[in-house]
């Protein structure tokens, strides 16, 4: 991978976030509306809608307000939040103590039965097996994530009490905070694995058809040995973008899912903020989040570099 | 001793029978060619020796190869003798290596497969293998994107004789490939034939290239071998009406006579000259590539230019420049006596209306979501002003005329119709604007020989007919000899040869002309 690449990679990848930020700060504090007053009510004293105005540093230029929580976010400074009066930093470490683990268990879900299944699907084409996976996949893809969050818990944690219904102890708990996120994790990955799969199966099919896979074929491997050793890597390509993309609606699916089982992650902090009218959580958590889906992104695109050498230049 | 038997073989695809009881046998060392029009059943026969039909496919009748019938092989077995007893080597070299993987290692594959080599001692036995078809200076690790097809295509055969097969099917081998590269893919073949002692069954659409290579050759036509003989008495000795008028076709020269009425040229370029930058992070590339350099052409009407020169020459971008596509960095364009500037739009439009192109590949130069009415008349209104609808429809229907296409076709989409009418229609498209001179890159080289020929007949009347100018680009020199006037040789950017195309190629200066005229298979006249 050649080092020029890298850097007008991670030249975009910084332009996409200044952006990124500029228009959140855009979005939260000039238009019209004051922040302060959204945050307080139309009902509020003048003398303290000043004082907020005041700690907000809302008088000051807006250039200057958002150069100074720019470089705040660098540093790791978020600003503090009103509601719950202690540095915002702090409460979002907190919180990414449970969703972090949440992503990627619901990712590397996803992935363990998006790839076999479409693997399964395609390499048994219009066999019973492959139209019952293209039939439950449809079904994965209709069913809204909260309402089969929902039935989970009615079934595994309700009706044969297997697992928590809900909350989450803390990781000193131990082995039952891993247990408390394993229906969440579930109820995240499913559909985004019903999407994968249906990825996967038409990638590979269509990998399948490609000259090198007869090439493959007619040096004397068998049809499953040419999927694995040849097909499969290619079929990942399209699988990777969908993947890529999947992240943001993973992270869009947690402010839900938190919500269902009471886990104090930062999809719940989002909500619970903004029914505060915490503006200052909200920008930050936002913004966070979105940086997030950026990175993620950033990293997709070195995962293509890695599978396809024909998007390494020779350096 | 006879090392493939075909014994009525009969295939069917959907329930429709394909091949129609094909009989042919391959002697031990022996190069057999098998040549057909698409669709003939060639690379079905191919599939069905190795057992590597689709699966919606049903066989009958014997393949015996080596003593064995391999229609009552098991899978496994067939496994064990594809790639060790059986070579294949594909058309496409673009596509038949596996993108993700270095070269070598998919050489190595086979001898893993069927030597059980271990991984290091079968990567030294595949640089070994790249090194005995001519890749001594291409590093093992190359990817297949990094070499050019002529270089991929030796990696596949590399493959196929990694294990010294006993047969090896070579199905269009170098269809794909330009002239000189084609005449150094045969030539590696017939060598590596000849040494280890295998059979080849070539299987091509091009008389010549079977004519110099085979020891027999076989004709198909619609799933049967129409007529079977030795090379040597094979085109004094043809029965079936199908063979003899394949070979007419192969030969086929359309009438024509060079138009002097007009002795003036019309379009004159000067000096042309086309730079290409490599884009680099900050600034452009201080040494810019000249693709086109000073190049100078004129061009009278009714007169047809051959253009030639190998892949990288510059041939494509020069047409590219002359169409107004893209502007020149230096050089005039001078169109019936007035001045062009490319980089005005006014002139680049003019260019474009009075200098069409027909591609290579019909099928992809049209819309496949439009009708072709609709793909004719486009031009139109883009190039020379509102024009109704009623009148857009007749003018359509005259020009399919022209091209001897019915009216209906307008309401046909690109996939309903054949690749000849394709081709038919696209010469329609370029003659909506009343241009004077049309570009034709490679024409006829995707077609089969005998549209080939008729479509090369219709060229040919409507030269005659509107007095248009024809710039040839092919790598084809029968091709050159039967409809141009005068050939211009390109090479780096240059014009290096410019002559009459008969003196041109019965006395070439230029050593690429040489080589040009070396590489290309002629069929015997008879």
């Amino acid at each position: 991978m050649s080092l020029l690449w890298l850097l007008r990679r991670l030249a975009g990848l910084v332009l996409a976030l200044a952006a990124a930020s500029a228009v959140v700060f855009i979005l939260m504090d000039l238009l019209p509306g004051d922040p302060a007053e959204i945050m307080l009510g139309t009902n509020a004293r003048p003398d303290t809608l000043a004082a907020l105005r005041a700690e907000m540093g809302l008088d000051r230029p807006a250039l200057i307000r958002y150069a100074d929580w720019a470089l705040g976010l660098l540093r790791g400074d978020f600003g503090r939040s009103l509601t719950y009066s202690v540095p915002v930093a702090e409460l979002v470490w907190e919180r990414l103590a449970v969703t972090l683990p949440l992503a990627v268990m619901a990712i590397a879900l996803t992935l363990l039965i998006a790839l076999p299944l479409g693997a399964m699907a395609a390499a048994r084409r219009n066999s019973l097996t492959d139209s019952t996976i293209v039939a439950i996949t449809q079904l994965g893809v209709a069913i809204p994530n909260f309402w089969f969050a929902m039935m989970l818990v009615l079934v595994f944690a309700i009706s044969w009490r297997w697992l928590p219904s809900g909350g989450f102890p803390g990781w000193s708990a131990g082995p039952s905070a891993f247990l408390a996120l394993i229906l969440p994790a579930i109820a995240l990955a499913l559909p985004q694995a019903a999407i994968l799969t249906r990825v996967m199966r038409s990638s590979l099919l269509e990998t399948l058809g490609e000259d090198y896979v007869r090439t493959a074929r007619a040096k004397g491997l068998t049809r499953s040995e040419a999927l694995r050793r040849h097909a499969f890597r290619n079929a990942l390509i399209p699988v990777l973008t969908i993947l890529g993309l999947q992240f943001s609606f993973l992270i869009a699916g947690t402010v839900v899912i938190e919500n269902v089982f009471s886990l104090p992650g930062l999809g719940r902090l989002v909500f619970q903020a903004i029914n505060q009218r915490d503006l200052v959580v909200v920008r930050s958590v936002v913004m966070l989040l979105i940086g997030s889906i950026i990175i993620v992104n950033f990293c997709v695109d070195l995962a293509y570099a890695l599978v396809d050498p024909r998007l390494r230049g020779r350096a | 001793m006879t090392l493939l038997v075909l014994d009525h073989l009969v295939c069917t695809l959907d329930g429709t029978e394909i091949l129609h009881g094909v009989n042919l046998r391959v002697k031990q060392g022996e190069i057999v060619g098998l040549v057909g029009e698409s669709g003939s059943g060639k690379s079905m026969t191919a599939l069905a020796i190795m057992q590597l039909l689709p699966e919606r496919a049903q066989l009958w009748g014997q393949i015996v190869f080596d003593g064995r019938d391999l229609t009552q092989t098991s899978e496994a077995e067939m496994c064990a003798i594809r790639g060790r007893d059986i070579g294949l080597i594909f058309q496409e070299p673009m596509t038949a290596l596996n993108p993700l993987k270095t070269v070598a290692d998919q050489i190595a594959e086979t001898f893993m497969l069927h030597e059980g080599f271990a991984y290091a001692n079968a990567l030294d036995k595949a640089r070994a293998a790249m090194d005995r078809v001519g890749l001594e200076d291409i590093p093992a690790t190359r990817y297949p994107h990094e070499l050019s097809g002529g270089q991929r295509q030796r990696i596949v055969i590399a493959m196929a004789i990694a294990c010294h097969p006993k047969l090896i099917i070579a199905d269009e081998p170098t269809s794909a490939l330009d002239v000189t590269t084609q005449a150094q893919i045969l030539a590696l073949l017939r060598e590596i034939t000849r040494e280890s002692g295998a059979a080849l069954l070539l299987i091509s659409h091009d008389l010549a290239v079977v004519a110099s290579m085979a020891d027999r050759i076989a004709v198909m036509k619609d799933g049967r071998i129409v007529e079977e003989s030795a090379t040597r008495t094979f085109f004094g000795a043809m029965r079936d009406p199908y063979a003899r008028a394949l070979y007419e076709a192969s030969v086929h020269r359309p009438v024509r006579h060079t138009d002097t009425r007009f002795p003036t040229p019309f379009f004159v370029a000067d000096d042309c000259t086309r730079l290409y930058r490599k884009p680099r992070l900050f600034r452009a590339d201080p040494l810019p590539v000249r693709a086109v350099d000073k190049v100078s052409l004129a061009i009278r009407p009714g007169e047809s230019v051959g253009l030639v020169g190998e892949s990288g020459s510059g041939k494509s971008t020069l047409a590219r420049a002359l169409l107004g596509l893209d502007p020149l960095d230096a050089g005039t364009i001078t169109l019936d006596g007035v001045r062009l500037d490319p980089t005005r739009k006014q002139d680049r439009l003019l260019l474009r209306r009075k200098v069409q192109m027909v591609f290579q590949d019909p099928y992809s130069s049209f819309d496949p979501r439009r009708t072709i009415g609709w793909s004719i008349a486009e031009a139109l209104g883009h190039l020379t002003g509102p024009v109704a609808e009623s009148d857009r429809m007749q003018r359509v229907a005259a020009l399919l005329a022209q091209v001897e296409l019915t009216p209906d076709f307008a309401a046909r989409y690109p996939h309903e119709m054949s690749g000849g009418q394709r081709q038919r229609a696209a010469i329609a498209r370029a003659l909506m604007t009343d241009p004077e001179l049309i570009v034709l890159d490679e024409p006829v080289s995707a077609l089969d020989v005998s549209i080939r020929a008729r479509i090369l007949d219709l060229l040919a009347e409507l030269q005659s007919r509107r007095a248009v100018a024809y710039l040839f680009i092919t790598h084809d020199l029968s091709l050159l000899r039967a409809v141009t006037d005068r050939t211009l040789v390109m090479q780096k950017g240059k014009i290096v040869e410019d002559g009459a195309t008969s003196d041109l190629l019965d006395r070439p200066q230029h050593a690429y002309t040489r080589a040009l005229i070396a590489a290309s298979p002629d069929l015997p006249r008879i």
